[in-house]
């Protein structure tokens, strides 16, 4: 049967989507038996073997044969349905995207409404759900247009095996969509070269092998669930174990359970989980063996040293360790990881001023026992990795030599080809060749990278990215408040251990407490429904209380230091 | 343990994870009161079984709509 080749033969002309598929297909020979993944929910475990992948994967392709090419957004919820839907939707040729399902706390009706923007920008040509979530979308009245609704449940295996689809180089492997608002959600477009070199480059960054297990409770919509649980493990054959994130949170013991129980050697998380993990630990049922991790990697928010302490102190006794404790600085356009710490070594903190911590600044660091006034200790996200060179640089896209806090700036083989259908944006965030991140940070003298923040206006809220000017938007929109008067601004929360959403809004001096109240509820429903975040605190002000830039708009950084003095 | 013990530790632990600082009245729901997300959520019906001495099924707590439902929840688990 002609198809992509199943077993690889490394020759210089195989395109990337050969060699990256085709491993895939390799392991549907040699190890059709063996475990691809298994998925736990409501205490059930299912074993997706590699051989039943591929009948997964053959049932998708069997359902998008009739289909134009196109993307293909995948709205399925926590299941073993997810990996042969996605894989299946690449082996056809089509684009897949993973997008999150409603969860309970969400109103179906303002969640599909919000989504309405988004499928007229893409314009899928299919979108591959059950039943239950296309019943949400028929009864929220979702206007589908030309695109074609695959139902899980109906899909069936095809009488003849089907071939791969090749596709050109250039074409797009998928999409991977950024948190924000639904309606201006941005798609980051990656090439099969770009999840192959990474795949590679990462892979040998942490020596992980088929050998190795990875325990999860990250959703697959999300870069890091998607990437380091999903398309890189696929690539090294190594077996992934999957929990739903809703029941993780509130078993948390679920994750050491699994790591017992399957040997777990590698997890990523944000940090507020590190805190949560440590919240929990009284709680915990038993004394579990988790001495098997080679590491917990600490990513997609700020690494902040006191939530390791926290994690270790709770956990030492089970086996973690200072050395299992790792950082990981990544994005979606970077595929995921662009910086490491190294395995088997304590990630490093450094001892700086607070004060030292703004942009162009050289950074002194201080002997660990120095005792200063604001004193800041920072985790390192490690050495960069190979394929991507990082540069900090100035406001006018300069280097600036090591220990200088500046833009962290990131180009090399694996760099994302731009937002879909968003050619604007793409310019303005890759710049000759590099891409700007908005982050801050610095170099130190042994290369390790510092990330210490944002320079524009996303809030990171437990690993979820969230723009400021997304939310006021949508504030905007609530009656009672007025338009444009408002300020949403992130601030640390050292109880969770991550950036929580104040939002300061102006409305008129006459509404009662009980109108406040309304208004107060219905911005909480909304966002819940839309961005799945709400503020923590909602500050009603009398007209003229916001602070205005020079150039007359409503400044974040002015409003949230006045909202930190009276607060 | 009366209903109204059980009320002032659902309040409390209300009040103590999400910092809303005002009037908490029994109709109220999640949305009513801010700093109330997923995550505010789990950690409350954490604190309320710490001091309830409890472990709900933090999914039947998905299915309550008020504090009111949140108290008779707690009520039927600890008979």
């Amino acid at each position: 049967m002609p198809i992509c080749p199943r077993i690889i033969l490394r020759d210089s002309n195989m395109s990337s989507q050969s060699l990256y598929l085709g491993k895939i297909l390799e392991n549907f020979i040699n190890y059709p038996d063996k475990p691809y993944a298994v998925i736990i929910s409501k205490g059930e475990e299912d074993i997706i073997t590699w051989s039943r992948l591929e009948i997964e994967c053959q049932s998708i392709m069997n359902s998008l044969s009739n289909i134009d090419k196109g993307v293909v957004l995948i709205f399925l919820r926590h299941s073993s349905d997810l990996h042969g839907a996605f894989l299946g939707t690449m082996m056809a040729g089509h684009t897949p995207s993973f997008m999150p399902c409603t969860s309970v706390k969400q109103d179906p009706k303002l969640y599909w409404a919000s989504h309405q923007k988004l499928l007229k920008h893409i314009q899928p040509s299919a979108i591959i759900t059950s039943k239950d979530v296309e019943e949400e979308m028929i009864n929220a009245n979702l206007v589908l247009g030309d695109t074609k609704i695959v139902l899980i449940e109906d899909i069936k295996i095809p009488e003849k095996k089907l071939d791969v689809e090749i596709r050109g180089e250039e074409e797009i492997a998928l999409l991977q969509h950024s948190s924000g608002t639904t309606g201006l959600k941005k798609g980051v477009a990656l090439s099969f070269d770009a999840i192959l070199k990474h795949a590679e480059s990462y892979a040998d960054a942490i020596s992980i092998t088929e050998n190795d297990n990875i325990i999860s409770w990250l959703p697959l919509y999300h870069d890091m669930g998607l990437m380091a649980c999903m398309i890189m493990p696929a690539y090294t054959s190594t077996p992934v174990i999957h929990m739903s994130p809703f029941e993780w949170v509130g078993k948390p013991h679920m994750l050491f359970e699994a790591i017992e129980k399957y040997s777990g050697t590698f997890t990523w998380m944000p940090n507020f989980a590190f805190e949560h993990m440590a919240l929990y630990s009284p709680r915990m049922p038993k004394k579990y063996d988790i001495s098997s991790m080679k590491a917990f990697i600490s990513c997609s928010e700020v690494c902040r040293p006191e939530s390791f302490d926290k994690f270790l102190n709770a956990f030492n006794e089970l086996g973690v360790n200072e050395s299992s404790l790792h950082a990981c600085y990544a994005m979606a356009e970077t595929v995921f990881a662009t910086a490491q710490t190294k395995l088997g070594k304590s990630a490093k903190r450094i001892l700086v001023d607070q004060r030292d911590l703004n942009r162009g600044q050289k950074i002194r660091i201080y002997d660990k026992d120095t005792k200063l006034d604001t004193p800041r200790i920072l985790v390192e996200t490690g050495s960069v990795i190979q394929g991507l060179k990082v540069d900090i640089v100035d406001e006018d896209y300069n280097p600036l030599p090591k220990l200088t806090i500046g833009e962290v700036s990131i180009s090399g083989s694996f760099i994302f080809d731009g937002y879909y259908k968003m050619p604007d944006l793409t310019n303005q965030r890759i710049i000759s060749e590099k891409y700007m991140t908005r982050d801050l940070g610095f170099i130190d003298e042994s290369n390790r990278l510092y990330v210490l923040g944002r320079i524009d206006d996303l809030i990171i809220v437990q690993g979820r990215n969230i723009y400021a000017h997304q939310v006021e938007a949508l504030v905007s929109t609530i009656e009672g408040v007025r338009p444009g008067r408002m300020s949403a601004f992130g601030v640390y929360d050292s109880r969770v251990g991550s950036e929580s959403m104040i939002l300061v809004c102006e409305v008129a001096s006459e509404l009662n407490d009980d109108e406040i109240q309304i208004i107060k509820s219905n911005i909480n429903k909304l966002l819940q429904s839309t961005i799945e975040v709400i503020p923590r605190k909602i500050k009603f002000v009398n007209p003229g209380w916001l602070m205005k830039t020079s150039s007359g708009k409503v400044g974040r950084k002015e409003n949230k230091a006045k909202y930190l003095r009276e607060n | 343990m009366q209903r109204e013990d059980i009320k002032e530790i659902i309040f409390k632990s209300i009040r103590e994870e999400t910092e809303f600082g005002g009037d908490i009245n029994e109709s109220m729901s999640a949305n009513d009161i801010e700093g109330w997300d997923s995550l505010a959520h789990v950690r409350i019906i954490f604190r309320i079984d710490h001091y309830l001495n409890t472990q709900i099924d933090l999914n039947s707590t998905y299915a309550t709509e008020t504090i009111i439902d949140l108290i008779e929840l707690f009520i039927e688990e600890i008979k």
